[in-house]
């Protein structure tokens, strides 16, 4: 068991933020906690890690309580950039966690050089950008090898070059044998790495599996396009008419098929457009109902 | 056009940070404070009043005595029996006036003092001497009275009423002050350079808004806040006396000013507003200075000190120098009382003015410097990782957070600047002390020459009036006849002035003797002989009954304590014996100060606290100084200010604590950590600041007299005892200690009190987020548990109190074991109970941060 959370509680004043959460990992995944704003993650991260106590619940990290300082041997949480010390460098930050856990500087180096700050490393973190701090705090976070890692919006502030790399990191450390547990706002790249979802609506946890749910759609533009439907139809290929394109599902048909179909009614195919769908769509779903906004009036 | 928008979005800031909660807060805290003090002080108003009243009664008594002497003799002048129908009056009016008092009838004090002024007023008329009112004090009591009894206004004491309008002139005297602007400076004035440290000026910068609606917006606001303040203090000034047994009182009570050519009343309602007025002018002068070095200057720790600095700086120096009591300078504003009770150094009121003009100025000026668009600060050069980036090898965790924290100080560099704008504090403090040693020094010698002048010229005017009485005696002696009665009047006058004038003629020529061997003394350093010369004089005052001790203590029939004498003469016998060079007090006569002198007005008691104290600008002599005039006050403030805020700086906006707390330590491994380094950095800048006293005035002048002497109090229970060998008064007993002895006991006194006051803070910043709450919790904690320990309701327990011990300098001279009348107070006491109450509140951080309510996140 790498982690346990079971029923855990909490609210502020009368807000109830999470009710009753349980789950379990097992093993080595990587695993996204999505959500909306406000819904509660870096709350139940916080609680995971035990900056925050919960009202109700239980949380065990590798068999041990989080309430043990010397699981942050084998666990590290990256946070959002406030918990840096704007008057030291980068390398102070990664000199104080290699004294406190007892690495060597060899680890402090490649650490950084992995993730890429080695250039920035001596300079002062108030001199920083979102990025470079970014960078820096999942350096701090993947210096020790943990077994697990916790991520807060891991993503925020990146560029693409620097996002990839980053996905890549991830996917290397699941490798290694690391389990990851990240919240983000970034679905597209949820979608690249983890393998499980874990959506949190109304304080309460929805677990997906990503392959349930991942799908490829394809859009054609045709010259025809009620003579297109009617006859996929009639080759019993489930398809709709949207904004004037036919739309079908690659788990539905068969492509062969359908561009058989359309030759032999001879209709022209102007465009054909493949797109992937996956946490986004299952996003949407799973929040049709929750309001974007407050419709509660406000004083101003 | 006041800019509206930014005026209001400061408001909001404000309330939002809940800034005037925390000033009505004071405020309210400050006036109950005031009130409870002059509450419980009712009942000492009649003893006050008495001892007031002591001189009348000896001046009454005296003319009585004079008419009942010369009645024999004159019982068949008419006028003379008028004016002694007058006298017999004026006792009785005086024992009605006595009786109200006594009674408390306050209402009706006023009617019977004006009785007995009238009596008094017609004893002057018809030629009587009356030397119960100083100089001007009877016209002023009776002008006074008159207003009284016009407007139907009870007798107020001015030091301790409760009713509203003189309650108020009280609280506003305390609270509507200087260190009260201090006060404002510490809450409110890092507001624009928290804009740049927090990076929200760029905010700012992003939106259409010029920087002097930026500056004015922040100065109106700042000001607001002062406002608002008063505001709470006028509304407390009336709820608290209303609902805890205080008066309603008029506002038309009268306060007198003083004129160039005499005197005055003002109601003091319009004293009231003068006050409010005067303050707000300086307030907004230095508040435009804070925006000024807010413009400068990068940090908030600079931008408030350089802003005391130039408060305390200003009022000292203008106090210090005649050429800067000018009404172009904006500092001359800042005695509200002085120039408000003598309009005179004002001229003109509407010269009030002048300071609000200074502020617009100012904020003009700092308009025109301040810069919105900060570019963002790339490319800073690289910094050299600590111990070359090596990983430590201990494992000991608690010293791997304490290194780290360490390392924080040394990187943010507050220190640093801390330690030098402590250095710097000493280097002006000292001379400061320099320039006034030098000054007495400079002023000693004319000082006596004119003396001796003076002395030179009297003998000379008794000589010719002797010379004048002996010529008519011989001339009466000749005439060989039977003189008449006047003729044996004027030879008894004549007589009795070659006797008394020929003995004043002798002692003034023994002074004159006595001064120029001083002065000759001096010159050469020959301390001995100067030191014998002050024995001299100081006995003159002490025994002969020719010198008239009239000084206007609380003794009954006032005069100087008889310790006060003996401890002075028996200090200069010290100085004698140990062959030290003499020491020069701020006035001419060498006193030593004791707690047996008490003055009825504060006045008086703060002027006599001046002249004796002693200046000197020796090492040693320095930081006697600064233990002795509450200066380390200063760097106690600053201290707490700068490593008293532990946690707060980790928390709120800032959330690094959090990542500390991802790292295999417990909070209370990180509590103590900040606690150790802490310590040990207060521990080091003062001993730091000392030292560099010692060293600054070792350089200058000499390092200083070890064997000093230094007056130590001893309880009773010593002096009484057989084999006691110090002094004993008639107030108590008394030996010297070496200075040395007691720089030594002060200074380890001091410095676990400071330690303890440190530990004190950073518990108490585990509950705030805000270093300032914790400043100011911290003050009131100590002040609150001295003011409580060192009440007499405990006295026989304070002992283990280490708020006891927290004045040292009281403490390492005996004077707060005496005053407590409790024998187990001493140095050593409180070094163990001051070490103990710093493990006590570091035991109480300890658990608290282990404790679930401990809030990080």
């Amino acid at each position: 068991m790498i982690l346990s959370v079971n029923n855990i509680y909490k609210s502020y004043g009368k807000e109830q933020v999470l009710k009753g959460i349980t789950f379990e990992i097992n093993q080595p995944q990587i695993i996204a906690l999505v959500g909306p704003n406000g819904s509660g993650k870096s709350t139940l991260l916080n609680i995971i890690t035990n900056l925050l106590p919960a009202d109700k619940g239980e949380v065990k990290i590798l068999g041990k309580s989080n309430r043990d300082p010397n699981i942050f041997r084998e666990i590290a949480f990256m946070q959002d950039n406030t918990v840096l010390y704007d008057y030291l460098t980068g390398y102070d930050h990664l000199q104080f966690i290699g004294n406190i856990q007892g690495l060597s500087k060899k680890q402090l180096l490649d650490s950084a050089e992995r993730i890429g700050i080695t250039g920035y490393l001596n300079k002062k973190v108030k001199n920083y950008s979102l990025g470079m701090k970014q960078h820096l705090l999942l350096a701090m976070a993947v210096v020790n090898r943990p077994k697990l890692l916790i991520l807060d919006e891991p993503l925020n502030g990146l560029d693409p070059t620097s996002a990839i790399r980053v996905r890549d990191l991830l996917l290397a450390l699941r490798e290694e044998g690391t389990t990851i547990l990240l919240s983000s706002h970034n679905l597209a790249e949820i979608d690249r790495v983890t393998s499980t979802i874990l959506f949190l609506k109304k304080g309460s946890l929805i677990q997906e599996d990503v392959s349930q749910f991942e799908r490829i759609r394809y859009q054609f533009k045709v010259d025809d396009v009620v003579k297109a439907e009617r006859a996929l139809i009639a080759a019993g290929i489930p398809v709709e008419i949207v904004d004037d394109q036919l739309r079908m599902y690659r788990q539905d048909v068969s492509i062969d098929l359908i561009l058989q179909t359309l030759e032999q009614e001879k209709i022209t195919i102007d465009d054909i457009e493949k797109k992937v769908l996956g946490s986004e769509e299952r996003y949407r779903k799973i929040f049709a109902d929750t309001p974007q906004q407050s419709t509660k009036s406000i004083k101003v | 056009m006041i800019p509206m928008n930014m005026w209001m979005f400061e408001l909001k800031k404000m309330w939002r940070r809940k800034q005037f909660l925390i000033l009505a807060l004071i405020a309210v805290a400050c006036v109950t404070v005031i009130f409870l003090r002059n509450f419980w002080a009712q009942d000492e108003i009649l003893g006050k009043v008495f001892q007031s009243m002591a001189p009348h009664s000896q001046s009454v008594y005296k003319i009585g005595k004079q008419f009942r002497n010369e009645m024999i003799h004159r019982s068949e002048d008419k006028a003379f029996m008028d004016a002694y129908d007058n006298a017999r009056k004026m006792s009785t009016e005086f024992g009605k006036w006595q009786e109200a008092m006594r009674n408390k009838e306050w209402n009706h004090v006023p009617e019977a003092e004006m009785a007995f002024l009238q009596t008094v007023l017609k004893h002057i008329e018809w030629g009587g001497d009356y030397d119960g009112y100083p100089e001007d004090g009877l016209y002023q009591s009776f002008e006074k009275n008159k207003i009284l009894l016009e407007h139907s206004l009870p007798y107020e004491d001015d030091l301790y009423s409760i009713s509203t309008p003189n309650f108020m002139k009280i609280v506003f005297a305390f609270i509507v002050s200087i260190p009260a602007l201090g006060i404002f400076v510490l809450l409110l004035g890092d507001q624009m350079v928290m804009e740049k440290e927090n990076n929200t000026i760029r905010t700012l910068s992003t939106q259409p808004i010029t920087k002097w609606r930026l500056l004015f917006g922040k100065f109106m606001g700042q000001l607001s806040a002062i406002v608002f303040a008063l505001l709470v203090i006028f509304l407390a000034c009336f709820a608290i006396p209303f609902f805890f047994g205080g008066q309603m009182g008029s506002f038309s009570y009268p306060q007198m000013i003083h004129l160039e050519d005499g005197f005055d009343f003002m109601p003091i309602d319009r004293y009231l507003f003068l006050h409010v007025l005067l303050f707000l002018g300086a307030a907004s002068f230095l508040f435009s200075l804070v925006l000024l070095f807010s413009t400068v200057l990068k940090d908030r720790l600079s931008v408030l000190f350089f802003t005391l600095l130039a408060l305390f700086g200003g009022v000292l120096l203008t106090n210090q120098f005649a050429a800067l009591q000018s009404i172009i300078n904006p500092f001359y504003y800042l005695g509200f009382q002085e120039l408000i009770e003598q309009p005179n150094r004002l001229g003109n009121s509407l010269l009030i003015i002048i300071p609000y003009l200074y502020a617009l100025l100012i904020v003009v000026i700092s308009a025109t410097l301040q810069k919105i668009k900060h570019t963002a600060e790339k490319g800073k050069k690289d910094v050299l990782p600590f111990k070359k980036g090596a990983i430590s090898k201990t494992a000991n965790r608690l010293f791997l957070v304490s290194a780290f924290e360490w390392r924080k100080y040394k990187r943010e560099g507050v220190v640093k600047r801390f330690t030098v704008i402590i250095l710097l504090l000493i280097v002006g403090g000292y001379a400061f002390i320099v320039f006034s040693t030098n000054q007495l020094r400079e002023q000693y010698i004319p000082g006596m020459n004119a003396s001796i002048s003076f002395y030179k010229e009297m003998i000379l005017g008794f000589e010719q009036i002797i010379e004048g009485s002996e010529a008519l005696l011989e001339e009466l002696e000749k005439k060989g006849t039977t003189p008449t009665s006047s003729e044996e009047s004027l030879k008894e006058v004549a007589q009795s002035e070659v006797d008394g004038l020929g003995d004043a003629v002798s002692r003034y020529k023994n002074d004159v003797e006595r001064r120029q061997k001083e002065l000759a003394a001096y010159e050469q350093g020959d301390w001995k002989t100067v030191h014998e010369s002050w024995i001299e004089e100081i006995l003159l005052w002490w025994k002969d009954p020719n010198y008239m001790d009239n000084a206007p203590t609380e003794r009954i029939g006032g005069g100087l304590s008889d310790f006060l004498f003996m401890a002075s003469v028996q200090e200069k016998e010290w100085m004698i014996e140990h062959d030290l060079a003499a020491v020069h007090n701020n006035q001419s006569l060498a006193y030593t100060w004791s707690i047996y002198d008490k003055f009825i007005s504060p006045l008086e008691q703060s002027k006599w606290n001046h002249n004796t104290r002693k200046v000197d600008k020796t090492g040693l002599f320095y930081v006697y100084t600064f233990f002795t005039t509450y200066s380390y006050f200063i760097l106690a403030g600053l201290l707490i200010f700068l490593l008293g805020a532990g946690m707060t700086s980790e928390k709120g906006s800032k959330r690094t604590l959090t990542f500390l707390q991802t790292q295999p330590l417990t909070k209370s491994m990180i509590f103590l950590g900040k606690t150790g380094v802490s310590i040990l950095l207060t521990a080091s800048i003062t001993l730091l600041s000392i030292l560099f006293m010692v060293l600054i005035g070792t350089v200058s002048d000499r390092f200083g007299d070890w064997k000093f002497p230094i007056l130590y109090y001893d309880l009773p229970s010593v002096a009484d005892s057989a084999n006691y060998t110090g002094f004993l008064a008639e107030e108590g007993g008394f030996h010297f200690i070496d200075m040395g002895r007691f720089l030594l006991e002060t200074g380890a006194l001091f410095l676990a009190g400071i330690v303890f006051l440190i530990a004190i803070s950073l518990v108490v910043s585990l509950f705030f987020n805000n270093a300032m709450s914790v400043l100011l919790t911290t003050l009131i904690v100590a002040v609150g548990g001295y003011v409580v320990s060192t009440s007499s309701l405990l006295s026989s327990v304070v002992q283990w109190s280490p708020f006891t011990y927290l004045n040292a300098g009281k403490i390492a001279n005996g004077e707060t074991a005496v005053v407590l009348a409790n024998e187990s107070i001493s140095t050593m006491s409180g070094l163990m109970a001051l070490l103990v109450g710093t493990l006590i509140f570091i035991c109480i951080g300890i658990l608290y941060s282990r404790s679930r309510w401990m809030k990080m996140v």
